[in-house]
């Protein structure tokens, strides 16, 4: 054989060009899994290319390129399908056959979803991360959006502190606005969903699609600068059978840990209240005509000194009041462990020119505050038929979701003494036997006592009592109907019309009833008593019940011209459509008094006229009314088109535009909108004749750029003003308050970004990732900026600010053991910088604000990151217990001068106060249908600032941190502590030179257990005749590994922790 | 049949699609409680917002000699500038800011909001609009008035022209940024805002809250005689006792109650012509109980004089007789005031009887029915001595008396020399100090570069 080829060699060399042989190569391209020719498949010999045929069949001419015995690279690839290549030695014999595997689903998803069509994953240029079902199915929770926890490379739950953030505030590659919109687009099967989003039956969610970057999420315009999350249906397949799958789970929850709340201890809470008492600090409220409350504590220090209790007896009272503490009373009896059933079930098939999906799920969830609930139903059904021979395809879709939440528990929180004072911290809330017992609230208990056996109803406050007794619940419910009719027109031109309609309606209902306090207190406070004895009640005896309605109206419609042509290696996919959208909210609130449950029937008062107190008569108030109307309108007209061109399967370049008029900003500065529009292309270079790398048959560079929009709904270029009813004034006229000054100038917010990507894959899919850089530039972005109070406002919000993000995305998935034992891991890190490059207001912003911003919020400074750490260098404290700064290089107590002195150079910056870097590691290892994986989560690059002791607000005996504990008390004690000691007054720069002081500022990189999941799929036999039976078991908020601080704290959640919990699953397939 | 199908959806389509074009489908307001305030019905709804135009100054009250506390009064006080205040530290303010003057400023805004839609309307628009127009040169007048006493010297006659006064904003263009005026600038300022006020103002307002023709006069008559201009005082004085001049008769108030006035809104209390409450703050909520009075306040009531038992409780340490009948402190204007303005006019341009004689008026409403013996030329010694002892006694806790001691302090013969002890240590305010003059917040100097005082 060898020596043929030589020969054949030799031949040629020697025969010139007169042996050039006309070499034809023939062949089939056929799926490796059920044989199937496949039509379309590209072929190529170097830069010879062809597409496969009806019956798959292709034929390539070599003509004066390749002689017989060159060895020569084919490759073939289709969408779908894993990319092959073959070394051949010509003339190769016979019909070759070109067998494609199937790409695996798990790792290399085959299309990409944007809302508007699908593209493609080797045809997408843009940045897209997919998460399939079955990472959606790893996780158990009630909320969709929760299963994209550390699963997204570039996608961030924050968590920071004092950053407005929540559970489910998501960021995508950084934040690129000030004060617009943060929060992604949340897209649903087409539409974006303005509903809440814990109405959706996560059971029912086949994928998410998270779009990051210009190329994949501008066609969404004004609403797509925070990206874009696509969630798509489970739909059923056509030529389906009949699938029938049904799932279980329960989660239980641990109860948060209300003593982790670094509050005081109840003895340091007495200690502060005898200094103060012996300051005279409670003398005003003691004999205070409106009988303002007075804790316990306080009134035993007023009978001692009154004589009326020994020092022994005060003593030994307070030592009991000192064995108390509130967080565990309100723990063991208004709280409980969380407890979570999840019910779903669905059934899917097709039959003839039909295919359906029907479902149903059931959440039963108990939460953490006891009596606190939350249930939701979700019926699902959609079908899809086709007609006139495959040309007309009509889907319907339905979806209803009833949720029911009930909170007659307003949570620890809500415990007060009055409007203005928390509860005091040895409250007890019941007593060894598990009875309710009465706290101290808004009047002072002796005041109490001497009404009884008066008009007036039992005035005591039994917190525990409340839950049981309030009924607090809003009902929602959410229905979608969504129908597409596509027609195709000639081959390749379809028309696409669909529309949705959406209503979202909450019912509101809160009672409080006769037996409950709020009913009780007012019913008493309005109770009149006549010169002659006579009493009259003008808030009748009875409850009081709170009804509300909000309902939001949406509807949708799209029309759109799909069309796809191939021609000549060519492949042109473009769409083309016109939007509209319609928002319409409206709202209500009402209250009916004297309210009877057994016959529904409440009383009118009299709002108008003021009443005598019945607390002290001389302060007269009015029946409070709480009605209220609202009404929203948003509306959105856009147009937009999106088109590819794809070569060979080796070049792709796309496009997009979108212009978006709307409502919101007044119509001149609609009409300045500006198109957004983006640009993208792709180099599949594993696909080119000189690529020889059969070990990395997938390998693709990507280039996009473009612009994504966002709005701030609140902004007007004229003068707005907000009306209110006066319901609650002296006069009772309606009033306004001035929003925000003329702003001729506004512009909407729009986001530029580049992006850049490349995909590789090693053979068999033992690695394969992606790595993606980025390069966000925002532009007019909408800032308020501090404003001299003598122009009136103190704030002005205006287009001030660009910001740049720069960042990288990568992950990689590994497969490490192959076989019956199966281990792959999934790496994934993202790093994002933030940077604000202009900023309008920058010499206007002191110091001083920015050593405050870490708590309060963004302030923008140029050349930084949007949320950054900055503090006051720290001397200690001197022997007086007192914090000191630095003035001039000296340390100095002077904290009006240190804080009037302090600029950009002298106060401290460390870092960014959100993290810079994250990602997760997940491992999963395999065997006979077991399944165990782990993901750990990390964050990294940022600091926080731990809390401690406020003393304007101990001294106000409103309590403080527990770090008074550690206090300075003595001289001398200022080298052991850098808590300040109490001082004579309270003062709030005192407090904030140790409060913004570098002294609190720590690294807030840490490795967090995020969850572990195991499952167990039953063996065929002994899963009773279904098709398959998965038990699985699901851990989650395991806690933190590693963290940069030594002081033991959760950077993320500070305070206390979130609460681990622990789900069973079970899932049938029949 | 094909190409009549196709065409049939496309025209379908088509249709449905541009159905949404709409005219003015885009002009829809994005939420119903929005507005643009253009109509006469939202301007005064701006006006009408009692939380914005109604404030007055409230944190000088504390550093008159009205007061007298014990140290643990003061500590009980939440914020640091009330007991800056009373013992009249340089730096009153603790923080950036003040509420005052962010408020001020701010109903200077609204004012010139009102203004500036109604200047861009048509002349005949305009003719409906002049009680929403002169109660905005009302508002703003009484705005600048109020930080010109709390933030700018006294008014000095001979050296007003230099003093510096505040930035004169006639525009809502909140990107100007205009210099401190002098002193006299600012208060012609005022002036010429109340002068047109007074030709556009209706008679009579149905809410106190909203100024009156009066009100503006007797406005009008405070700002002239903080600026000692008598002969105008009286003739502002004048014109508003003439259009309105009620008067209570302090017998018929019940004395024995914890509030003897009634509610002055919507429209109660006779006496007051302009609604305004003081800034709110805690030493407010305690004036019955520890916030006590100067005994030396207290002493200045005769036996017979009704206001003895109706302004103050019986042991004489606290003060209930606030015109407001709720606990925020009365700041706004009432006919007493103007009684007084055009008594001490008089007195002071000579008239002395014709003076008199208009505090005798007020008197007679103030005394147990038959035990007033009228003052006449021949029993007073030193009238205006007597004059200014009146106001104190009339107008306690009313703001007014920082202001008199502002204009007082300029005459040797009635300057005030104020000392009061904190916690051991004596503390004084001597007569014409810089410590009569709060400093601009800091946030302002910061942000516009506006000069300190």
């Amino acid at each position: 054989m060898y020596r043929a080829v030589w020969i054949f060699s030799v031949l040629s060399l020697l025969g010139g060009g007169s042996v050039w042989a006309q070499l034809t190569l023939r062949g089939k391209v056929v799926s490796s899994d059920d044989g199937k020719a496949i039509t379309g498949a590209t072929v190529s010999v170097g830069g010879v290319v062809t597409v496969s045929g009806a019956d798959g069949a292709f034929r390539l001419v070599l003509a004066g390129q390749k002689v017989v015995g060159d060895s020569v690279l084919l490759k073939a690839s289709f969408l779908g399908y894993i990319g092959y290549q073959q070394k051949l030695v010509f003339p190769s014999a016979g019909e070759l056959v070109v067998r494609l595997f199937p790409m695996d689903n798990n790792l290399s998803e085959v299309t990409v979803s944007t809302g508007y069509n699908k593209v493609a994953r080797e045809r997408a240029t843009g940045s897209f991360v997919q998460v399939d079902n079955k990472l959606l199915e790893r996780q158990i929770s009630t909320n969709v959006i929760d299963r994209l926890r550390d699963v997204v490379p570039g996608l961030v739950f924050n968590r920071t502190k004092g950053l407005g953030a929540n559970e489910l505030s998501i960021g995508i590659r950084g934040q690129s606005t000030l004060y617009a919109n943060t929060q992604p687009l949340i897209v649903l099967d087409n539409f974006p969903y303005d509903g809440d989003i814990s109405n959706i039956n996560p059971n029912d969610i086949e994928s998410i699609t998270v779009l990051k970057d210009a190329a994949a999420a501008s066609i969404w315009g004004a609403r797509s600068a925070n990206g874009v999350i696509v969630l798509t249906s489970k739909r059923a397949k056509k030529n389906q059978p009949l699938l029938v799958a049904g799932t279980v789970n329960f989660t239980v929850g641990e109860q948060p840990d209300l003593t982790r709340n670094n509050a005081m201890s109840s003895s340091d809470f007495i200690d502060v209240e005898r200094l103060l008492f012996d300051r005279g600090f409670y003398s005003g409220t003691e004999s205070s005509v409106v009988k303002m409350p007075l804790t316990p504590a306080v009134e035993l220090f007023i009978a001692a000194r009154d004589g009326k209790l020994s020092s022994g007896e005060l003593s030994s009272r307070l030592d009991a009041l000192k064995g108390i503490d509130v967080r565990k009373e309100y723990m063991s009896a208004m709280g409980n462990s969380s407890f979570f059933r999840q019910y779903a079930l669905n059934v899917s098939g097709s039959s003839g020119p039909g295919s359906y999906y029907l479902s149903a799920g059931y959440d039963e969830n108990r939460l953490s505050d006891k009596m606190n609930s939350n249930q939701r139903m979700t019926l699902n059904f959609s079908d899809r038929f086709t007609f006139l021979s495959d040309r007309l395809t009509v889907e319907l879709n339905a979806i209803m979701a009833r949720s029911v939440a009930k909170r007659p528990n307003d949570g620890y929180g809500s415990l007060r003494m009055s409007v203005t004072q928390l509860i005091y911290p040895y409250a007890q809330l019941a007593d060894g036997a598990g009875q309710s017992l009465a706290v101290t609230r808004d009047f002072r208990s002796g005041f109490l006592d001497g009404l009884a056996g008066g008009p007036y109803l039992d005035w005591r406050y039994r917190p525990v009592d409340e839950i049981y007794l309030r009924e607090n619940s809003s009902e929602t419910l959410d229905y979608r109907i969504n129908g597409t009719a596509r027609y195709r027109l000639l081959e390749g031109l379809s028309l696409e019309a669909s529309f949705q309609f959406g209503k979202l309606a909450t019912d509101i209902s809160d009672l409080d009833p006769l037996e409950g306090y709020a009913a009780r207190d007012l019913i008493n406070r309005f109770t009149q008593v006549s010169s002659t004895g006579s009493v009259t009640y003008p808030v009748p005896l009875g409850g009081i019940l709170d009804k509300g309605k909000t309902a939001l109206r949406t509807l949708n419609f799209r029309g759109q011209l799909n069309y796809q042509k191939s021609l000549a290696g060519f492949e042109f996919n473009g769409l083309a459509g016109y939007e509209w959208r319609d928002l319409e909210g409206s709202g209500y609130q009402t209250r009916f008094y004297g309210y009877n449950p057994l016959n529904a029937a409440s009383t009118t008062v009299d709002y108008v006229n003021p009443y005598p107190q019945s607390y002290f008569t001389s302060v007269t108030g009015v029946i409070p009314s709480v009605d209220a109307l609202s009404g929203t309108a948003d509306r959105f007209l856009s147009f937009y088109g999106n088109a590819s061109l794809a070569y060979l399967g080796k070049y792709t370049l796309s496009g997009s535009v979108r212009m978006d008029r709307s409502n919101l900003f007044g119509v001149s500065a609609n009409q300045k909108g500006v198109p957004l529009w983006s640009v993208g292309g792709l180099w599949n270079i594993a696909r080119e004749g000189f690529y020889d790398v059969p070990l990395l048959p997938v390998l693709r560079a990507r280039l996009t750029f473009g612009y994504n929009g966002n709005i701030d709904k609140n902004l007007s270029a004229l003068t707005t003003a907000r009306y209110f009813n006066g319901l609650t004034t002296l006069t009772r006229l309606p009033y306004a308050v001035v929003l925000n000054p003329p702003n001729p100038e506004l512009r909407w917010e729009r986001v530029r970004t580049v992006n850049a990507g490349l995909d590789f894959g090693f053979r068999g899919n033992r690695v394969s990732g992606t790595l993606e850089l980025y390069h966000k530039t925002g532009l007019d972005l909408i800032s308020d900026i501090p404003f001299a109070p003598s122009s009136g406002v103190t704030t002005f919000r205006g287009n001030m600010a660009n910001t740049v993000v720069k960042g990288i995305d990568f992950n990689v998935s590994t497969l490490n053991i192959k076989g019956e034992l199966e281990w792959s891991s999934n790496f994934w890190l993202s790093y994002t910088r933030e940077r604000v490059t202009r900023f309008l207001a920058n010499s206007l912003s002191r110091a001083q604000n920015y050593a405050q911003s870490a708590d309060a919020g963004t302030l923008p400074r140029e050349g930084y990151p949007l949320y950054g750490m900055y503090s006051y260098r720290y001397a200690g404290l001197d022997d007086k217990g007192n914090p000191m700064g630095y003035l001039g290089g000296v340390a100095s107590t002077d904290y009006a001068a240190i804080f009037a002195a302090a600029d950009l150079d002298n106060i401290i910056y460390s870092g960014s106060a959100k993290p810079v870097l994250f990602g997760s590691l997940m491992n999963t290892l395999r065997f006979k249908g077991i399944s165990l994986s782990a993901n750990i989560a990390y964050r990294a690059g940022y600091y926080f600032r731990r809390s401690s002791v406020n003393y304007v607000s101990v001294l106000a005996a409103q309590g403080g941190h527990s770090d008074f504990a550690q206090r300075w008390k003595v001289p001398g004690d200022e080298a052991l502590t850098d808590i300040p000691g109490i001082p004579l007054t309270a003062s709030a720069n005192r407090d904030n030179m140790y409060l913004q002081s570098e002294a609190l500022v720590e690294r807030g990189d840490h490795i967090r257990l995020q969850d572990v999941r195991l499952s167990f799929d039953i063996p065929q036999k002994y899963r009773l005749g279904f098709r398959s039976v998965q038990l699985n078991m699901y851990a989650a908020n395991l806690g933190i590994i590693w963290r940069a601080n030594k002081k033991g704290i959760d950077p993320d959640y500070q305070a206390i922790p979130l609460p681990r919990s622990i789900a069973f699953g079970l899932k049938l397939n029949f | 049949m094909k190409k009549i199908f196709d065409f049939f959806v496309v025209l379908v389509f088509g249709l449905v699609v541009f159905s949404g074009c709409k005219k003015g489908y885009l002009d829809e307001k994005p939420s119903k409680s929005l507005t643009v305030p253009v109509s006469a019905a939202d301007l005064q709804a701006l006006l009408d917002n009692l939380d914005v135009m109604n404030p007055a100054p409230g944190l000088q009250q504390l550093a008159t000699d009205d007061f007298l506390l014990t140290d643990a009064a003061l500590a009980s006080l939440t914020s640091p500038d009330e007991r800056n205040a009373y013992s009249w530290k340089k730096e009153v303010f603790s923080s950036q800011s003040n509420s005052e003057w962010r408020n001020g400023w701010q109903q200077v805004f609204y004012a010139n909001i009102v203004l500036d839609a109604i200047s861009a309307k048509t002349d005949g628009e305009k003719a409906g609009l002049n009680t929403i127009k002169g109660a905005a040169l009302f508002f703003r007048a009484m705005a600048y008035y109020h930080l010109s006493q709390m933030f700018t010297r006294p008014f000095v006659p001979a050296s007003a022209g230099t003093d510096l006064g505040l930035p004169i904003r006639a525009s809502s263009d909140v990107n100007l940024n205009p210099a401190r005026s002098s002193l006299a600038e600012t208060f012609a300022f005022m002036r010429s805002d109340l002068d047109l006020a007074v030709e556009l103002l209706p008679e009579r307002s149905d809410y106190k809250s909203r100024p009156n023709k009066a009100a503006a006069l007797a406005l009008l008559a405070r700002i002239s005689l903080v600026m000692q201009d008598y002969e105008r005082a009286y003739g502002y004085a004048d014109r508003s006792l003439k259009l309105y001049g009620t008067l209570i008769n302090y017998n018929t108030l019940n004395s024995a109650a914890a509030r003897p006035f009634p509610a002055v809104l919507p429209r109660g209390n006779d006496e007051v012509l302009f609604y305004a409450a003081q800034t709110s703050y805690s030493f407010m909520s305690f004036m019955s109980t520890t916030v006590t009075v100067n005994p030396e306040l207290y002493n200045l009531y005769g036996a017979n004089d009704l206001r003895r038992t109706v302004f103050f409780n019986a042991t004489g340490r606290n003060f209930k007789g606030n015109y407001n009948n709720v606990s925020r402190l009365f700041g706004g204007m009432a006919t007493d005031e103007v009684y007084l303005i055009r008594a001490e006019c008089q007195i002071r341009l000579g008239k002395v009887q014709q003076g008199l004689d208009d505090l005798n008026v007020l008197l007679l409403n103030r005394y147990r029915t038959g035990t007033f013996v009228p003052y006449t030329t021949s029993s007073v010694s030193d009238p205006v001595r007597l004059i200014l002892d009146e106001r104190r006694r009339e107008l306690p806790f009313r703001g007014q008396r920082m202001n008199d001691l502002r204009r007082i302090n300029q005459e040797s013969n009635y300057k005030v020399n104020l000392s009061r002890r904190v916690g051991g240590v004596l503390y004084e305010l001597p007569a014409g100090d810089a410590r009569y003059v709060y400093p601009i917040p800091q946030e302002e100097v910061t942000r516009s570069g506006m000069e300190q005082n």
